[in-house]
């Protein structure tokens, strides 16, 4: 039977299937050259760090000392009071560290003139958000540094 | 579309390219698909270009590293074996479409009278393909290439007066190392590409200029029947056959890499002796069967030394055949020639296969 109209013409039809051709093979190249260039290595950050008592106590009050958690570097702070406070070094601007500042008590961050306080809490310049704050534990004779349990979807990213 | 080609065209002058790419016409006749081999070599060097910078997103290149991060390529990494496998057997595609090319121009004496300078380039690029090849499988730094590393730099030593020279510079040191990784990962990545880019354009802008070679026979044949020899247009006729080819080209380079895969071989033990049957990768074969068929001394001469001296003395005729081929150069027939073409081809590929199977 032939019909009488058709709403593709022959040649319409042929170029469909060699475009169609020629985009299912871009895909299937695509696909593997994605995956391959996008594949990450996951690095797990650990539990938590300890670190001994006497080592906390050769750090003078007023003072923060840089750490590593994972490949995280961190920054550890002891205030004139005594009490310990843990942060991610990353500036939540873009990513720099930041230094502190013991006669301002404030973390600075040089690339862009960031500032956060004492309890890490973003307070000038460009940052967005505070510092990642880590717990801060004792077990016997060791201080234990770890993720709160909230930023652990931050693992990842962080 | 259509509007963009306009664009285009206005603002770069497009339409000169594909007027003279519809005005150049690729001469017909019986050797016709032998012009067919550049475009596919080609597109092989843009494949290796975009595998071999993949991979480089992953290969560590030092003595401790580079094992283990192809390893890693191959089992960790999504497609990683594939993409390697696809590097690998693009690489060996493309030594076997050089060598092809090369003969198939050596025997219908395409060197002949204005291409000389085409032929010196293709030369050029046969040799860093070649070198291309070793340097490639000589990365992964497993017990092969080790020993390949060695023979490889050590034959480097026999070229006469600054052959020590030479060696050290290859190796980066007296002995085969971290130092010898390093350096061949350089030739591979950065020296050799920039070289090869480099001559492929002259050779590809030479081709331009002086048009397709015509085969001395099919001259002479038309001259004696007293007619023009056809010709199609090269844009689009000869492009959609290059284009054909390139994707069954394709077809068969995936086909291969996903059917065999390319090998990673045992760690390098440097205590442990030269595993049994350890041979080159199969383009150098010949060479390997041609030295191991030397006498230790002739002449009083070291036999290897002869056998390397006596293979750069014949590579040497070949590559400046156009200008000892008196007779191919005033379009005679010229059988000494094709002789030595057809006898350099025989023990090519007779060597090779006795090297295989020895």
């Amino acid at each position: 039977m032939k019909i009488k109209e058709s709403l593709l013409s022959r040649r319409g039809f042929f170029t469909g299937l060699i475009y169609g051709g020629f985009a299912s093979l871009a895909a299937l190249v695509a696909y593997p050259a994605v995956r391959f260039l996008f594949h990450k290595k996951e690095m797990p950050l650990p539990e938590a760090v300890r670190v001994g008592r006497s080592e906390i106590e050769t750090i003078p009050p007023n003072t923060a000392v840089y750490f590593q958690y994972g490949y995280l570097p961190c920054i550890l702070l002891k205030t004139e009071a005594g009490e310990l406070r843990a942060f991610s070094a990353k500036c939540t601007h873009l990513d720099c560290n930041v230094q502190y500042q013991p006669e301002s008590k404030k973390f600075y961050c040089a690339c862009h003139d960031g500032y956060f306080d004492e309890k890490g809490i973003n307070i000038a310049g460009p940052p967005p958000s505070p510092l990642l704050s880590f717990t801060v534990g004792q077990e016997n004779e060791t201080v234990l540094i770890s993720l709160p349990a909230s930023a652990s979807g931050e693992k990842g990213t962080a | 579309m259509i509007d963009v080609m306009k664009a285009l065209d206005e603002r770069i002058k497009l339409g000169w390219m594909i007027s003279l790419a519809r005005h150049k016409l690729v001469p017909v006749h019986k050797h016709s698909v032998w012009y067919y081999l550049g475009a596919l070599l080609l597109f092989l060097f843009v494949i290796q270009a975009i595998t071999g910078a993949m991979l480089l997103f992953y290969y560590k290149p030092a003595a401790e590293t580079a094992r283990q991060s192809i390893a890693e390529i191959m089992v960790a990494v999504p497609y990683g074996w594939l993409v390697r496998s696809v590097h690998h057997w693009a690489s060996n595609l493309m030594i076997v479409l050089t060598f092809v090319h090369f003969f198939s121009t050596l025997l219908v004496k395409a060197y002949r009278r204005p291409r000389e300078l085409t032929w010196l380039t293709g030369s050029v690029m046969l040799l860093l393909v070649l070198f291309f090849g070793y340097s490639g499988y000589t990365l992964p730094y497993d017990e092969r290439s080790f020993f390949a590393f060695n023979v490889g730099t050590d034959m480097a030593a026999a070229v006469p007066v600054v052959g020590t020279y030479l060696m050290e510079f290859l190796r980066g040191g007296e002995i085969v190392g971290t130092n010898t990784l390093n350096r061949f990962f350089a030739f591979h990545v950065g020296v050799l590409p920039l070289a090869l880019l480099a001559v492929i354009v002259v050779h590809v802008i030479l081709v331009q200029l002086h048009g397709m070679s015509v085969p001395i026979s099919v001259l002479k044949k038309a001259e004696a029947e007293k007619r023009e020899i056809p010709g199609k247009p090269m844009f689009p006729h000869f492009l959609w056959h290059d284009a054909v080819n390139c994707l069954l080209l394709f077809g068969g380079l995936v086909t291969l890499a996903m059917l065999i895969p390319s090998e990673l071989g045992p760690e390098i033990d440097l205590l442990k002796p030269a595993p049994e049957g350890v041979k080159p990768d199969w383009f150098f074969l010949w060479v390997y069967q041609i030295l191991k068929w030397m006498p230790t001394y002739v002449l009083s001469i070291e036999g290897e030394i002869a056998g390397i001296v006596g293979l750069i003395g014949a590579a040497l005729v070949i590559v400046f055949a156009p200008f000892i081929d008196r007779r191919a150069q005033r379009n005679e027939r010229s059988p000494l020639f094709t002789a030595l073409g057809w006898l350099a081809l025989l023990v090519f590929v007779v060597c090779s296969i006795i090297g295989y199977l020895s």
